[in-house]
């Protein structure tokens, strides 16, 4: 089963992603921190990550570095409630979603980026 | 009856009646004796009959005395007491008293007489007191006539009086006017005042004019009846009926008329009339002498207005006013009406002041001289009286005025006549008048008066006018002494300091104050070292100026002051002081210091070049456009075989005849600035012979890219083809040599240039050593430091190489290009090796390289392992037994050694090689030398440039008349002109578009002032606001020729300002947006998510709630969607941008920083500009990122060489770098974000890079070799798509 780790702080938004993933069929994972996030990241060892940008401790960017300094080929989707593509780091993303309630393009991304679960 | 009759009447009634009673009384007694008896016993009876009639007798008496006593007192007391009282009265003064008695007697004529005599009395009385009245009007006529001065005063008491005295309502007295054609009211009791003056008569007129014609009295009793009277109104004179006019004769003239008048209708008596004729003698007399006194009043007050006037005059000093109160003196003096001065200037009088004249006169023409009045009177010199002046013309009257009377005199200084003055319209008494005698001597003293005291104002004037001039010179010269930017000492005879000013103080170090009177050696305080005393005294004695600069120190810093003494002269002639100028060329002398060591390493650098030139094996020679010989080097003496001297200004001697016109076209060709290489032909040695030759002809072109002459280097081919066929046979080397030479000298770039040395050296088509290594004398450190190193690492090395080589069967030509056009790899292990090689070479070294360079010779050495010359570690580290060693020598001197060996091939290196080497270590020596000294100077040319070049504000140089000499690039891009355009011409036109220079800018001024001037000036023309500097440049005498100016674009930096204000804005505005969106979208995205789910699972109305949920969820997230703009994507602003611009902006900010890393940058642009569409600020990061990594890539420094060209379609940016290159591996995921491999950096460079290129629609192509560098090609299409 594909493992997909996602990082929010926003404890409704892990909520809604874990039942709408999981229901997709994936494995999902939660991180509320940045910290967290690259803390789970070796243990969980994710086909996929959702990141939102905006966290109290590190913010997604530092954490998108992390990740990919360790696995560069790991796609990694920004899911966040503002537009950060003008930022040049978001550009390592594979993909940069911008948060809504149909959930539909997300799941529609993960499945372009690691196929079905 | 009278008193005597009345008396004895009475007398003898009382007589009668005392002898009647006393009988009476008698017998009385003798009757009445019966009285009653009773009362009186006895004898009483008798006795009381005898009493009674005594006592009624007696009684009788009694009563009848007194009687008659009253009746006399009261018949005498009443004509008595009457009489009394008239005698009373009478003394009282009462004349009209009269006694009334009615009697006979002689009371009655007592009181007749009595009233006679009161009568008389009375009258006597009357008429003496009329007299008295007469004497005391006299009296007090002559009073009047003496208590005043003025006749007027005098006339109007007399009128006063005799009015009074005469108890008559008016009295007035008229008197003749000069011409005794009529006669005025003068004084007047009773008629209304102001007709004084002005109610006049002629002769003959009236009452008045009847008296005074006939000189007698005239008295009318009722003028009513009277045909003659003339009533004249302004006297109200009509309620007065009677009149009496005298005439005031004296000395058998009529001097005019007194008249008195009265209300009521009454005849004048006699006495009246001869009263008045009295009094009308007194006025005369008294007229008389108030005319006397009048007249001699006047004279004196004519001497007195004269004196005064003199005084007055005298004491003014300023002249305008002195005219004008010369003006208003006169016309008072004169009773004139009006005053003019004129003087003279040139031929013609002009008006300088003006008394009680309207304001017009000021403006009147000048007057010719004998043109009006005032020109007669100035031409002839003598006054002119004019009674009736409108009989004289129109040009002389005053606008405004009515001139009747006239008097001018010439104002007469000397015998000079300097004008005139005029006076208008004599007045006297209130009337018009004429000038008299009097009035014309009075005026020529006055003209003769004023005309001194106007010169003497002038004098004046001038005087103060010079005066002002010598304070305002004082004054100029003081503001100077202070405010001049150099010292100022005066110093007197005795050497003591007279004065200083305050620029002194910054060297004394204190209040100039101070050194004032003292020794002017005291000038020298502290440590400045000035002592003018010597050139003081020098110029004292010789009255010469000197000038000398001395140098001193200020605060440690060198000083250097001009100083100048200047002599001053007394009138006499005798130098009374010497004045210091002290001038700061601290500075001047720096900056020609500098100039002068600039100047030296310009003609060193020049030297090296000559003796470049002189050394060469080739004829070098230059000559002008005509063909006459500039320069002629060794070589051409070697080969031509006529010396410098035989050919220099003449025209060029080794072209044969039959081949001028060829040469005549090749020179067309060179003046189009071509460059002729190699081309093989003929030519004419001293002897005659011809030899082949191959030339190479190039333009000499100087500062300003003109053509000025040929350069041609010549080769003697017969020569070289001789040895070629010798070294055919003999040394197949040499020829080699020479085109190793000849390759050499196509590069000027130091390591190629090393390279290729070592690279034919090492050749097998070459010199054919197995490796060789250069090193170069650093004699500072007095150690070789290795240069470079060629030669395979190990013996597989070189199998594998010489395999290749031979493979590919390149030859040392197709190697030298690749090495002249190719990035230079420097990774070999020899080559590092050869980097880190330090052999000292100090005078206590006894290495064999110390040796060599010592000794200036060859070194063959054979046995290395048992030489003891030898450095071991040398030997371990080159793992070598055998290797050579040869000097390099330029101009004798070792600059660095040469070592090969034949490791692989272990070929013995024979005399022979070592021979060549020896002639190759020359060439190698004077072309390092020169690859030195070229890098070194286009280094140091190349900084310049790049600096003036990519400077990004204007820089410009204008010569003193505004005349362009250089500009940058930022004048070009600005102006929008090439170059050419705009060197030449004058600033003001190419920058402001004007035809003269431009007010604000601050050249003028600097060329004024030496010093640098910097302006903020708006310039319509550029459009925009410039900070403009002017600096001034001068050469190598200290002499300011022209200016530098740097001109940048403010306006551009307050844009860019408020765009960043902008923009900071935004970033809030944005973080703000990202804080709503993340308070706002995250519950939503729960709430709308959780929503759909229920939606799914709910069914009938629940689904229905939820489904309303998930809709005003939608809505709302694509509000917010619209509100903060996410629909966007990342977008890139396509503008037409100038790619080489962008890309010199990027350089020039890494210019320090690749100096510090000893990174040489090479700019190869196909065109100046190169226009794209982009978005500058996203190409600017992408190509930044190109040109970190390449400097990233060679921490030993190299070359970073940037391309832009264009092809077909695409603008081609290349970044090429010398640095390490990159692995496959490295190249697989160079574009991968946070792929690294350096220890910092956000790994993120080359995937903005690459995505900024895509989004350009462009793309980025990599080429890469390990040890090599790396250069990257960017592709961006010339147009939008």
């Amino acid at each position: 089963m594909m493992k997909i780790l996602v990082v929010d702080d926003d404890k409704r938004i892990q909520l809604l992603y874990q039942a709408e993933l999981e229901e997709e069929g994936y494995e999902v994972f939660i991180a509320g921190s940045g910290s967290e996030a690259i803390e789970m990241f070796d243990t969980v060892n994710p086909d996929l990550v959702t990141l939102d940008i905006l966290m109290p401790d590190i913010d997604g960017i530092q954490v998108l570095r992390k990740m990919k300094e360790k696995n560069p080929l790991l796609p990694v989707i920004m899911s966040t409630a503002y537009d950060y593509r003008d930022d040049f780091a978001v550009w390592a993303s594979e993909a940069y979603l911008v948060k809504s309630s149909d959930l539909a393009e997300l799941k529609l991304t993960i499945k372009k980026l690691i196929g079905g679960p | 009856m009278s008193l005597k009759r009345r008396f004895v009447l009475f007398a003898a009634i009382y007589i009668s009646v005392v002898l009647v009673v006393g009988w009476m009384a008698y017998s009385i007694d003798t009757i009445s004796v019966q009285s009653p008896a009773g009362e009186y016993p006895g004898g009483y009876a008798e006795r009381f009959g005898l009493y009674r009639v005594l006592t009624f007798s007696l009684f009788v008496i009694l009563a009848l005395t007194f009687y008659f006593v009253v009746r006399a007192a009261q018949w005498i007391s009443a004509p008595v007491g009457r009489l009394t009282e008239g005698s009373r009265r009478i003394r009282e003064g009462d004349f009209a008293f009269r006694i009334d008695l009615d009697r006979d007697d002689e009371f009655g004529s007592l009181a007749a007489s009595f009233n006679e005599m009161a009568a008389a009395l009375g009258e006597s009385h009357n008429r003496l007191r009329t007299k008295l009245l007469e004497s005391e009007t006299l009296m007090e006529v002559s009073q009047a006539e003496n208590s005043s001065l003025e006749l007027g005063a005098i006339l109007s008491s007399i009128t006063a009086i005799v009015a009074s005295r005469m108890n008559k309502d008016v009295c007035s007295i008229y008197l003749f006017t000069e011409d005794r054609k009529s006669l005025v009211l003068r004084a007047t009791k009773g008629l209304a005042p102001s007709a004084v003056g002005t109610a006049r008569l002629a002769i003959g007129e009236g009452i008045v004019g009847a008296a005074a014609r006939e000189m007698s009295p005239v008295a009318v009793a009722d003028v009513r009846s009277d045909s003659r009277f003339k009533e004249l109104p302004e006297t109200r004179e009509t309620e007065y009926l009677s009149l009496l006019a005298l005439p005031i004769l004296r000395e058998g003239s009529c001097l005019g008329v007194i008249t008195i008048q009265s209300r009521e209708v009454y005849a004048y008596s006699g006495e009246e009339i001869d009263f008045l004729t009295l009094i009308s003698h007194n006025v005369g007399s008294a007229i008389r002498n108030a005319r006397l006194y009048d007249s001699i009043r006047r004279r004196l007050q004519r001497q007195r207005m004269l004196h005064e006037l003199g005084m007055a005059i005298n004491s003014i000093l300023d002249l305008d006013q002195l005219l004008h109160d010369v003006c208003m003196r006169t016309a008072q003096l004169l009773n004139a009406e009006g005053a003019i001065i004129r003087l003279i200037e040139g031929d013609h009088l002009i008006i300088k002041a003006s008394y009680g004249l309207p304001p017009g006169v000021e403006t009147m023409r000048p007057l010719a001289l004998g043109e009006g009045i005032a020109g007669i009177v100035a031409m002839e010199g003598r006054p002119l009286n004019v009674d009736n002046a409108g009989s004289f013309g129109g040009h002389v009257n005053v606008p405004g005025v009515d001139a009747k009377s006239v008097l001018a005199v010439p104002l007469r200084a000397g015998a000079v006549v300097i004008g005139t003055i005029g006076l208008y319209n004599k007045r006297s008494h209130g009337a018009d008048a004429t000038f008299d005698i009097d009035d014309i001597e009075t005026m020529s003293s006055v003209g003769a008066m004023s005309a001194i005291a106007i010169e003497n104002a002038r004098l004046y004037r001038e005087e103060k006018l010079r005066e002002s001039e010598v304070r305002m010179a004082g004054h100029r010269l003081e503001t100077l002494f202070e405010s001049v930017q150099g010292g100022i000492i005066t110093i007197g005879r005795d050497l003591a300091v007279r004065s200083a000013n305050r620029f002194v103080e910054r060297w004394i170090g204190g209040d100039v104050d101070s050194i004032i009177g003292r020794h002017c050696s005291a000038i020298r305080t502290g440590e400045t070292g000035i002592i003018p005393v010597e050139p003081v005294a020098e110029t004292f004695e010789t009255g010469n100026p000197r000038a000398i600069d001395v140098q001193g120190h200020m605060d440690g810093d060198p000083l250097y002051l001009q100083m100048t003494t200047y002599p001053m002269r007394h009138e006499s002639g005798e130098i009374e002081e010497v004045i210091i100028f002290l001038l700061d060329i601290t500075e001047r002398v720096r900056s020609q210091k500098e100039m002068l060591s600039l100047y030296s390493e310009v003609s060193q650098t020049k030297k090296y070049l000559e003796s470049l030139i002189d050394n060469s094996a080739d004829a070098i020679i230059t000559t002008d456009l005509n063909g006459n010989v500039m320069s002629w080097n060794k070589g051409a003496e070697r080969i031509y075989w006529y010396s410098a001297d035989e050919v220099i200004y003449k025209p060029i001697p080794v072209l044969p005849e039959f081949l001028l016109p060829a040469e005549a076209e090749n020179t067309e060709l060179i003046r189009r600035k071509e460059t002729l290489r190699d081309i093989e032909t003929l030519r004419r040695r001293k002897d005659g012979t011809l030899i082949e030759v191959s030339v190479t002809l190039s333009p000499v072109i100087d500062e300003y890219g003109n053509v000025i002459g040929v350069s041609g280097i010549s080769r003697d081919i017969s020569d070289k083809r001789r040895t070629e066929q010798e070294l055919t046979r003999r040394n197949q080397e040499l020829s080699r040599l020479l085109f190793i030479s000849n390759a050499m000298r196509s590069t000027l770039d130091l390591h190629r240039l090393l390279r290729m040395t070592l690279t034919a050296v090492t050749m097998s088509d070459g010199l054919g050593f197995n490796r060789a290594l250069l090193l170069e004398v650093d004699s500072d450190r007095r150690i070789l430091k290795g240069l470079m190193g060629v030669g395979p690492g190990s013996l597989e090395d070189a199998w594998r190489i010489w395999g290749e080589l031979a493979m590919a069967r390149k030859s040392l030509e197709n190697i030298m290009d690749e090495i002249a056009s190719q990035p230079i790899q420097r990774t070999s292990f020899l080559d590092r090796l050869a980097q880190n090689l330090e052999i000292p070479i100090g005078d206590d070294a006894d290495s064999i390289l110390a040796t060599v360079v010592r000794e200036k010779k060859p070194m063959n050495v054979s046995d290395a392992r048992s030489d003891a010359r030898v450095d071991p570690i040398l030997v371990q580290q080159l793992g070598t037994e055998a290797f050579a060693l040869i000097p390099l020598l330029s101009q004798d001197k070792v600059v660095g050694v040469l070592w090969v060996d034949n490791l692989f091939n272990r070929r013995p290196i024979t005399d022979d090689d070592l021979r060549f080497l020896a002639a190759f270590g020359n060439h190698v020596a004077s072309a390092v030398e020169s690859a030195r000294l070229f890098e070194k100077v286009s280094m140091a040319e190349a900084e310049l440039e790049n600096i003036f070049e990519s400077i990004s504000d204007m820089v410009y140089f204008n010569d003193r008349d505004y005349n362009i000499k250089k500009v940058n690039k930022a004048v070009v891009q600005r102006i929008g002109l090439p170059e050419s355009r705009i060197v030449g011409r004058k600033c003001y036109e190419v920058f402001h578009g004007i035809d003269e220079p431009f007010h604000k800018c601050p050249h003028s001024k600097t060329i004024q002032s030496g010093k640098a001037f910097i302006e903020e000036v708006e310039d319509p023309n550029l459009g925009g606001v410039f900070m403009v500097s002017s600096s001034p440049i001068r050469d190598l005498s200290g002499e300011l020729i022209g200016t530098v100016h740097i001109s940048r674009d403010i306006s551009d930096a307050r844009r860019l300002n408020e765009k960043l204000k902008k923009a900071e804005k935004m970033a809030a505005l944005g973080e703000m947006a990202a804080k709503i969106a993340h308070e706002i979208r995250n519950p939503l995205t729960s709430i709308g998510g959780f929503a759909r789910r229920l939606e799914k699972q709910l069914d009938g109305k629940l689904k229905n709630y939820a489904t309303i949920m998930v809709d005003s969820v939608t809505h709302l997230e694509s509000l917010l969607k619209d509100i903060l703009g996410f629909v966007r994507e990342t977008q890139i602003v396509l503008m037409r941008g100038d790619i080489v611009e962008i890309m010199d902006q990027i350089v020039s900010l890494f210019a320090p920083s690749l100096k510090e890393k000893n990174i040489l940058l090479e700019k190869h642009y196909q065109d100046i500009s190169l226009e794209v569409p982009l978005d500058s600020n996203k190409i600017r990061e992408a190509l930044t990122n190109l040109i970190t990594n390449a400097s990233q890539a060679m921490e030993k420094g190299g070359v970073i060489s940037v391309g832009i060209w264009k092809t077909d379609h695409d603008a081609v940016i290349e970044v090429r770098d010398t640095g390490t290159g990159m692995s496959e591996a490295t190249l697989k995921h160079l574009f991968d974000p946070f792929f690294t491999t350096k220890m910092s950096g956000t790994g993120l460079g080359l995937a903005i890079t690459q995505r900024v290129i895509e989004l350009h629609r462009g793309r980025i192509e990599v080429e890469t070799e390990q040890g090599i560098g790396t250069a990257f090609r960017i592709y961006l299409p010339l147009k939008e798509e």
